[in-house]
């Protein structure tokens, strides 16, 4: 356990007191997250960013968090998370060595998860991130990025649920250009895994994140997972939405059950899930 | 569609009619060749198609020299510098006398891996296509030999073709290379449906594509039709996951008339010819060495070849030759003379002697027209009813050859693969809803 006030102040010192009011938000099993403003960009010159600042504890996977900084460094998209910075510094309190952190765009809103841990998610929210989050993969995809771990924690609910975020691309894959990997890790959340990914196949495609927020789309309908996190019952058949929740809208009802599809070939693009989406929005 | 798959000779008998179009060959002549090629004397080469043929690039040089030496020259192979073609010096055949050697050394049996020389490979293909006016551009793309590898490598070659082809804003349909070996598809379930799975989502997920050019490497199985069962299914399902599924085209070539069980499950193009070597897509068939081909007629109600060697007069004289009439003009005395039970042998142009072919490929390509054009006149159900009657009939003809008299000749006449055929063509059916 930490002296959170100690490690806050610390932490202000490290990064030359350009952040101020810092307050820690929560704590992950990467890391410390605190909410602060950022006064003064790096070049000096004057900012008030509402950040959610990031700090890698010792021994995690410092790999992960490069990824994930290297991923969204040239990344601006409404749907997506915001880096606004990222570097070493120094927290004794933490760690004798320098540690990394991040500094995000503050998002005011709760995640995903928190809002189904009180129920069922309505019609209109749900359809909100379908719309959002497909945006979100799009935006990846285009950049030849699958993000393989999209689930109700990835995705932040902004205050009104009018807009979604997805965030967190610490699993995300490049797919390269420059090298052939070796065999690939799975990745990603069990629960969540589109058949391919459970597979541990390499050539996951846009389809396995379209899979993924299907699956987050379902879970929040119902207010709790449909296969209780059963990975292995998943993806073998179709999967009947309307068994689960008969009075659903037949639109966004025949979506999911498409974007559950066990065969990539048809499942919608994210292009054509947030079409569909802005659609059903729009009535 | 039905269109030609051409080899050497881009001429198809005169009388033979005109098809869809055509699939021009790289493995087919050199470079220099092809590009003072003049296609507009050719009607069935108005529409044309090209194909890179970057899934030949493993052939060996020592066996396989005459595809080797004219693939060599086409850029994308990456098989260093080629000797320059000057017409005011030389003329075709001396450069090729000359260039030959140099060629075939420098062939490395490999394709480019570095990704400045893979960017550089695939816009000298579209380049060269864009330069033959082609219809649609198809992408090289390596063969995927390898279920994991290989896939991550034609997912660089199909990104990188993408990206050239929009950057060039070319206003063509833009297909990928989808060039599989069989032995991909005869393993397990287990092992066959990811990969299947994977390999058709590398082409529904590229917004850009038009869809897939379908080539499956037949390394397992030396017949003239396809006779095994994962691969014909194999092929339906990638058909199945793109056009129904994606909602994408596919261009499948070197299937033999399962191209036609093919459109019928969705595909828009299928090509075919009458050499065996034009039919299927044999690494072997490339060896320096293969022999030169007799006479075969060609059965739509068996969907498959009858040899003119005793099989068809042993039909005629049983009274049961008139069960696989194929009408066409080509055979139309031919016909005639087996309805009325007289010797094939009277019948010229359809002497059963080596390379006495003008009349039997006028006859085969009027087929497969035929065959296309009542395709192309259906709907979709229309299509499946049509087809599904068609193999129906065919593997009960089929079987009775195999079990009743007169008894053919198994190596000559095709009458093994009708029932997988059939079987596969239902196993679609079933999984596209138009079977229970």
């Amino acid at each position: 356990m930490f002296d959170l006030v100690q490690v806050g102040s610390e932490l202000a010192a490290a990064l030359n007191s350009r952040f101020e009011s810092i307050l820690h938000i929560g704590q992950g099993g990467q890391g410390l997250v605190f909410r602060a403003t950022r006064i003064e960009l790096e070049d000096g010159s004057a900012s008030a960013d509402d950040v959610a600042l990031k700090l890698l504890l010792p021994n995690s996977e410092e790999e992960r968090l490069l990824r994930e900084v290297a991923m969204m460094e040239h990344m601006r998209h409404p749907c997506t998370a915001e880096l606004l910075e990222h570097g070493s510094c120094s927290v004794p309190s933490v760690s004798s060595t320098a540690i990394r952190y991040a500094a995000w765009r503050f998002i005011d809103g709760e995640s995903l998860s928190q809002r189904i841990a009180r129920g069922a998610v309505d019609r209109r929210t749900v359809t909100v991130v379908g719309r959002d989050v497909s945006t979100a993969i799009e935006q990846f995809w285009n950049q030849s990025v699958v993000h393989r771990d999209i689930k109700p924690d990835n995705v932040m609910l902004r205050v009104g649920e009018r807009e979604s975020v997805l965030i967190d691309l610490g699993a995300a894959r490049y797919l390269e250009r420059h090298t052939i990997t070796g065999p690939g890790l799975v990745w990603g959340t069990l629960g969540y895994w589109s058949p391919e990914q459970a597979r541990g196949e390499r050539g996951l495609t846009c389809a396995s994140d379209v899979y993924s927020l299907g699956i987050t789309m379902f879970e929040a309908l119902l207010g709790r997972h449909p296969y209780n996190h059963r990975q292995e019952i998943m993806g073998r058949a179709f999967v009947d939405v309307r068994a689960f929740l008969p009075t659903l809208d037949s639109r966004l009802a025949q979506l999911i059950i498409q974007m559950l599809h066990p065969r990539v070939a048809f499942r919608p693009l994210p292009d054509q899930v947030s079409g569909v989406c802005a659609d059903i929005l729009s009535k | 569609m039905f269109y030609y798959n051409l080899g050497y000779q881009h001429s198809i008998p005169e009388g033979s009619p005109h098809s869809g179009g055509s699939i021009i060959l790289a493995a087919s002549m050199t470079y220099p060749q092809m590009e003072r090629r003049k296609f507009r004397q050719h009607p069935h080469l108005q529409h044309r198609l090209f194909d890179p043929q970057l899934y030949l690039a493993t052939l060996d040089p020592l066996r396989a020299s005459g595809a080797v030496e004219k693939l060599a020259t086409y850029p994308w192979f990456g098989a260093g510098e080629i000797p320059k073609y000057d017409s005011g010096q030389q003329n075709l055949a001396e450069w090729k006398a000359n260039a030959g050697p140099a060629l075939l050394r420098q062939w490395t049996r490999s394709v480019p891996t570095d990704p400045t020389a893979i960017r550089l490979a695939i816009a000298h293909a579209v380049a060269f296509q864009m330069g033959l006016n082609v219809q649609h551009i198809i992408l090289p793309v390596p063969l995927i030999d390898d279920p994991h590898v290989g896939l991550d490598i034609a997912a660089i070659w199909i990104d990188t073709g993408v990206e050239i082809c929009s950057e060039a804003r070319i206003n063509k349909q833009v297909f990928a290379t989808l060039a599989i070996p069989d032995h991909l598809l005869r393993t397990s379930d287990a092992v066959r449906e990811p990969f299947l799975n994977s390999a058709t989502g590398l082409i529904a997920t590229r917004k850009r594509l038009a869809g897939a050019y379908v080539v499956v490497e037949q390394g397992s199985e030396d017949g003239y039709a396809l006779a095994s069962k994962d691969t014909c299914c194999a092929i339906l399902n990638i058909v199945d996951d793109l056009v129904r599924g994606a909602r994408k085209q596919v261009i499948l070539n070197y299937a033999g008339a399962f191209g036609a069980v093919a459109a019928a499950a969705g595909a828009s193009i299928w090509s075919s010819n009458y050499y065996r070597s034009l039919r299927r897509m044999r690494l072997l068939d490339f060896d320096v060495g293969v022999g030169r081909a007799y006479p075969r007629y060609f059965s739509i109600p068996l969907m498959g070849d009858i040899t003119p060697d005793k099989d068809l007069d042993a039909l005629a004289q049983s009274d049961t030759f008139k069960r696989f009439r194929t009408p066409s003009i080509a055979a139309e005395l031919l016909n005639q003379t087996l309805l009325d039970k007289k010797p094939l042998a009277s019948i010229p142009g359809w002497e059963y002697t080596i390379g006495n072919l003008t009349n039997a490929m006028q006859h085969h390509n009027e087929s497969m027209h035929r065959l296309g054009i009542h395709l192309d006149g259906l709907d979709e159900t229309g299509k499946a009813k049509f087809m599904h009657r068609l193999l129906k009939a065919s593997a009960k003809a089929a079987e009775l050859l195999r079990t009743h008299s007169p008894k053919l000749t198994p190596a000559k006449s095709d009458f093994r693969h009708q029932a997988t055929w059939l079987e596969a063509f239902e196993t679609w059916m079933r999984r596209a809803g138009h079977l229970p």
